[in-house]
């Protein structure tokens, strides 16, 4: 009985001891945090993903709440969490969607040129190093799955040769941008994906010997835009997105079908399936370009 | 028992047999050449003629860009067709100047083809000479010579060493020059000594080319200040750091350059290019290459115009067998596999091997089983398997030791799990030289 | 990616397909698959002489073991997710041929075949693809297998029956007296534990002289009549187990690191010890001589994947080996402390290689880069 007793005691009382200890140096060495880093890191998913580009939700609360960003996004969190995050910082988010990759090549095996037979590290990079693997063009995609690597989310695949992103999956976090050793995915706004599918810095003459969907430098693209959406330097087209209406008459234009459009609206989407307008034919070009 | 490198090293078959005993012969003049102007280390050159002009063999067609670049010459008289983007082995996007021959072959004023003898009585007028000529280092690392003949005050030299190795296999161009020219090779040695204002020059020759060792001995006889040393047969010996090692026990450490440990070290072929360009003010249109391999019908030691196509060289020895598999520009250790023979000869290509297919195809590459061959092959003391692992791995933030690698190849050589381990050295080196540029500009 | 639609013949001379890789364009010819089957072609004597000593059984017991590994390795191989065509490849690549052959060597000729099996059961699962499969195991699978064995299943493993008079019969798998049949290191270690008793100590000591002649015991080959010595199947042996070695070290396969510090550093400390007191230690040859020590110092530590991959790292990781089995056999509960010594050694490899990283070229000679 008596062991009993003593035994609870002196445990009871060492209990209560240590209790005192750790609530002291609680109290103590505590360190102030701001509490509402706690309340954006419970709305966040936990996931630590790195999609936000920082080392886990936790340093992504940390710099939400340090930075008052209301439209810092979280790829797999979405517009949700981004909204309920904006409501504890008393903000309201932006409206802006986050952006989706594309990849601008689409020279697939069936009307791109591959010569040789490539033998070396199966990575877009290592194959970047020995003038790149299998494909002609010297600046199109090595199709050998780095940016698939890349992707946490599953939303990028290897299609007959050619990388293609997935914009239902795709949630804008960029690591695909980076892997890429030819730098040929980017970001484009996602409800406006209108863009010349194409990376390839050589002239016409040269890019039809080794791919039929390559920008020939025609720039009847830049002709027909109304918007002034078009530009054309160093032997390529782009689009630019913020001036893009989606009309879908450039798409319209380009005979190697080398622009490439999505969320086009339905009567763009017509137009750009009949002929183009009438236009007067323009000057040829004076400045000879590089022969 | 020969000098050399102690640590490290293979010994992959020579095959020098195909053309060892061939004397250099000329390739006839192309019919047009395409000279790329990025050709050398260093800043790429400027054009200064234009389409449609006419110019004459040894003309200067552009400038260089900075100290660290070098002039490039017409190497064929004949009119300039075209300058633009071609695809060379150097990149995919090389500028090029496109020159149709006129067959006359028509040199510019001021070249002494005949010229014998360097006048040694005014050196200080050597270096501009050289630089003049648009000499670079013919080894295959294409730096510009008058660049590595002035060294910085803080780094003195007190060695010329004349690397005369050529240890990869196949290659026979050096082995042929100091049979052919060896007083010529010397003259250009002693230049290059007067230019340095050193007191010792060294030929290093490896052991297996015995008549070269005795011919280039002799050519130097009683020549004060110049000595020939034979060093012993092994891969990499004749690369720049593990030379130094064997023939003047010193090590050029991590980082630096062969001048910070009193020594610069050029090639035969750059030896024989600066006598040409100091006897003979000629500037440098040509050089020796070997085409060789089981795979090309007739291997020879060829002198060609830069600028060459390949197609000319290689009909020139018989056309490629139907079992070529891969074709080479340099050595098959450290050369570069091409996709298409549609490039142009560079002033840094010293051959042209034609593998057949069953050797061309890497065997099945299975997990690394930490046999240690790889480190017991380098020659820089690294651990290439496991830096390879790393690489794989996409650890490239702890690969600095990777700026280390020579990319000699002895690693991949001998791996019994056939792992591509040097090209996940070379990834991994990319990629950590992408990293400290972003680091730098963040 | 090697679809051909659109392909330029843009290749030299009109040939197609030119092989685009990085440098070296050359390899020798050496691969995973010669390596591991020259090594266990190496044990084939020492494999036949346990089948003249201890009867057919023995080769049943190497046969079971190795069919048995195999067959583990296809199992985990495919577990693993590979694909059919490489699990046949990687399964009969010479490793788990290797690893059979070894486990057989390290049991008793009375093993019964569940014992094998589960060994090699334990070999492939918790020795080798647990860890990620070739190249990735930290510890020797065989060794792990058989200190599993030797804790789990005591008596089985220790139950050294006797060498047959004739060969082509089976062996009777009778289990015998430990105190007659027993094996030199047995012998050593009851001669220890009898340490108090100077008489009994005394008598054992004899016994061991008489029975096991120093000579026999390099050899393996038993007279008839004489002596009667027990033990696994590839203890032996150590003049076979050395020629077989020595092939391997002149194909440069293993090289004398390991194997050389390994017996030095038993034979030193055993030496010092019966220097000491030889009274009361036995002749450090015959600790040499007696037991798996050659076994494990030329096959056993000397596995590629499980040792290190510097010179130096070598002699340090042999030495530690030695000097371990030397201490468990002098002073340790075991009679045999090779396997326990191996495997601890083992766990600190990568701790080896790293502390024996070499110095890079260039660098003086004093300081170490830091590990990457």
């Amino acid at each position: 009985m008596a062991v009993i007793l003593y035994s609870a005691l002196v445990l009871g009382g060492l209990g209560a001891l240590l209790s005192v200890v750790l609530l002291v140096a609680a109290r103590r060495f505590a360190v102030y945090e701001d509490p509402l880093i706690n309340a954006v890191e419970d709305a966040l998913p936990g996931a630590n993903c790195g999609g936000c580009g920082f080392a886990g939700c936790r340093a992504f609360a940390e710099s939400i709440v340090r930075t008052r960003d209301a439209d810092a996004f979280c790829p797999v969190g979405g517009r949700e969490t981004a909204e309920r995050i904006a409501g504890m910082l008393g903000m309201e988010v932006s409206g802006k969607e986050p952006p989706v990759a594309v990849v601008m090549c689409v020279g697939s095996l069936d009307g791109a040129s591959f010569v040789g037979r490539y033998d070396g590290v199966m990575d877009c990079r290592a194959a970047a190093i020995i003038d790149g693997g299998e494909r002609v063009c010297p600046y199109g995609c090595l199709g050998l799955g780095t940016c698939r690597a890349a992707c946490q989310y599953d939303a990028i695949s290897i299609i007959e040769g050619v990388a293609r992103v997935d914009p239902e999956k795709c949630t804008g976090c960029g690591s695909c941008v980076k892997a890429c050793p030819r730098g040929i995915i980017r970001m484009v706004p996602r409800g406006s994906r209108v863009y010349v599918a194409c990376s390839s810095h050589d002239v016409g003459k040269l890019i039809r010997g080794y791919c039929r969907f390559g920008c020939i430098g025609c720039r009847l693209c830049v002709k027909t835009c109304e918007h002034n959406a078009v530009q054309f330097s160093d032997n390529l087209a782009r689009v630019d997105p913020d001036k893009c209406t989606r009309c879908g008459q450039c798409i319209a234009v380009c005979k190697p079908k080398t622009i490439q459009g999505a969320d086009l609206s339905p009567e763009a989407l017509e137009a750009s399936k009949k002929p183009p307008r009438k236009r007067k034919p323009a000057k040829p070009a004076t400045r000879e370009a590089n022969p | 028992m020969n000098r050399t490198f102690k640590r490290g090293g293979i010994h992959p078959p020579e095959e020098k047999h195909y053309t060892r005993e061939k004397p250099i012969e000329n390739l006839p003049l192309p019919g047009k050449v395409c000279i790329p102007l990025n050709q050398n280390l260093g800043a790429p050159s400027q054009p200064v003629v234009e389409p449609k002009q006419a110019v004459k063999t040894g003309q200067v067609i552009a400038d260089p860009a900075g100290f660290v670049s070098s002039p490039v010459h017409a190497s064929v008289s004949g009119v300039v067709k075209s300058i633009g983007y071609r695809r060379t082995s150097v990149s995919p996007c090389s500028l090029c100047i496109e020159i149709e021959s006129d067959g006359q072959d028509t040199w510019v004023d001021g070249v002494r083809l005949e010229a014998d003898a360097i006048d040694f009585s005014r050196p200080e007028t050597f270096l501009e000479s050289i630089r003049a000529a648009g000499l670079v280092g013919m080894g295959g690392a294409a730096f510009p010579t008058h660049v590595k003949l002035s060294p910085p005050e803080e780094a003195p030299v007190d060695t010329l060493i004349v690397n005369g190795i050529e240890c990869e296999p196949y290659l026979t161009a050096d082995n042929r020059l100091m049979l052919e020219y060896p007083g010529k090779i010397l003259q250009g040695v002693l230049a290059m000594k007067a230019v340095l204002g050193v007191g010792r020059a060294i030929i290093g020759i490896e052991d297996n080319k015995p008549q070269a060792i005795a011919a280039v001995h002799e050519a130097v006889g009683k020549t004060p200040g110049v000595e020939v040393v034979a060093l012993k047969t092994c891969y990499p010996q004749g690369a720049e750091k593990q030379l130094i090692k064997a023939i003047l026990d010193r090590e050029v450490p991590p980082g630096k350059l062969p001048m910070h440990v009193g020594a610069v070290v050029q090639n035969v072929g750059t030896a024989f290019a600066v006598f040409e360009a100091v006897a003979r003010k000629k500037p440098l249109v040509e050089r020796v290459m070997t085409v060789s391999g089981p795979s090309i019908r007739d291997p020879k030691n060829l002198r060609v115009r830069i600028g060459t196509p390949l197609k000319d060289v290689i009909e020139f020895c018989g056309g490629a067998r139907e079992d070529l598999g891969k074709l080479i520009m340099g050595g098959p250790m450290m050369g570069k596999a091409l996709r298409s023979a549609d490039v142009p000869v560079l002033k840094s290509t010293s051959g042209l091997i034609f593998l057949d297919r069953a050797s061309s195809l890497s065997q099945p590459e299975s997990e690394c089983i930490r046999c240690g061959r790889c480190v017991r092959a380098c020659p820089q003391g690294l651990v290439p398997g496991e830096m390879a692992r790393m690489s794989e791995a996409g650890k490239f933030e702890l690969l600095a030791d990777a700026l280390d690698c020579l990319e000699c190849g002895s690693c991949q050589y001998d791996c019994p799990s056939n792992r591509k381990i040097l090209h996940l050295l070379r990834l991994a080196k990319n990629e950590y030289r992408e990293l400290q540029k972003e680091k730098k500009s963040a | 990616m090697t679809g051909n639609s659109g392909k330029n013949d843009a290749a030299a001379g009109g040939a197609p397909d030119l092989v685009l890789a990085s440098s070296p364009h050359l390899a020798s010819s050496e691969s995973v698959r010669r390596i591991m089957h020259t090594v266990w072609i190496t044990l084939l004597p020492a494999c036949l002489l346990a089948g003249y000593v201890f009867g057919y059984t023995a080769f049943l017991i190497i046969a079971l073991s190795t069919a048995a590994c195999i067959g583990f390795e296809a199992l985990f191989l495919a577990l693993r997710g590979k694909k059919w065509l490489q699990v046949r490849a990687e399964a009969l690549d010479g490793s788990a041929v290797i690893t059979g052959v070894l486990l057989a060597l390290n049991l008793p000729v009375s093993s019964p075949w569940w014992l094998v099996l589960a060994g090699a059961f334990v070999a492939m699962s918790l020795g080798k693809h647990l860890f990620g499969g070739l190249g990735n195991n930290l510890f020797n699978p065989a060794l792990v297998a058989r200190v599993f064995l030797l804790i789990s299943f005591p008596t089985e493993m220790l139950d050294y029956s006797p060498p047959v008079e004739d060969f082509s019969r089976p062996h009777d798998g009778a289990r015998v007296d430990a105190e007659t049949y027993a094996t030199p290191l047995g012998k050593l270690k009851e001669a220890a534990r009898a340490g108090e008793d100077p008489v009994k100590f005394a008598r054992i000591r004899e016994e061991i002289r008489t029975d096991y002649p120093l000579l026999d015991l390099f050899l393996g080959f038993r007279p008839a009549g004489r002596g009667r010595m027990g033990g696994c199947l590839g203890e032996i042996s150590g003049l076979l187990l050395l020629l077989g070695a020595a092939f391997l070290f002149w194909r440069r396969i293993i090289t004398w690191h390991i194997p050389l510090t390994f017996v030095a550093a038993t034979a030193l400390v055993t030496g010092i010890a019966w220097a000491a007191d030889p009274a009361q230690y036995m002749n450090p040859l015959y600790h040499v001589c007696s037991g798996g020590l050659l076994l494990g110092a030329l096959y056993m530590a000397t596995d590629m994947v499980t040792s290190p991959v510097t010179a130096r790292g070598m002699l340090i990781f042999g030495a530690g080996c030695g000097l371990i089995t030397a201490v468990i056999r002098l002073w340790g509960s075991y009679p045999e402390g090779v396997s326990f010594a191996i495997l601890i050694m083992n766990g600190l490899v990568p701790l080896i290689d790293r502390a024996t990283r070499p110095r890079e070229f260039g660098e003086p000679r004093r300081t170490r880069r830091s590990a990457a």
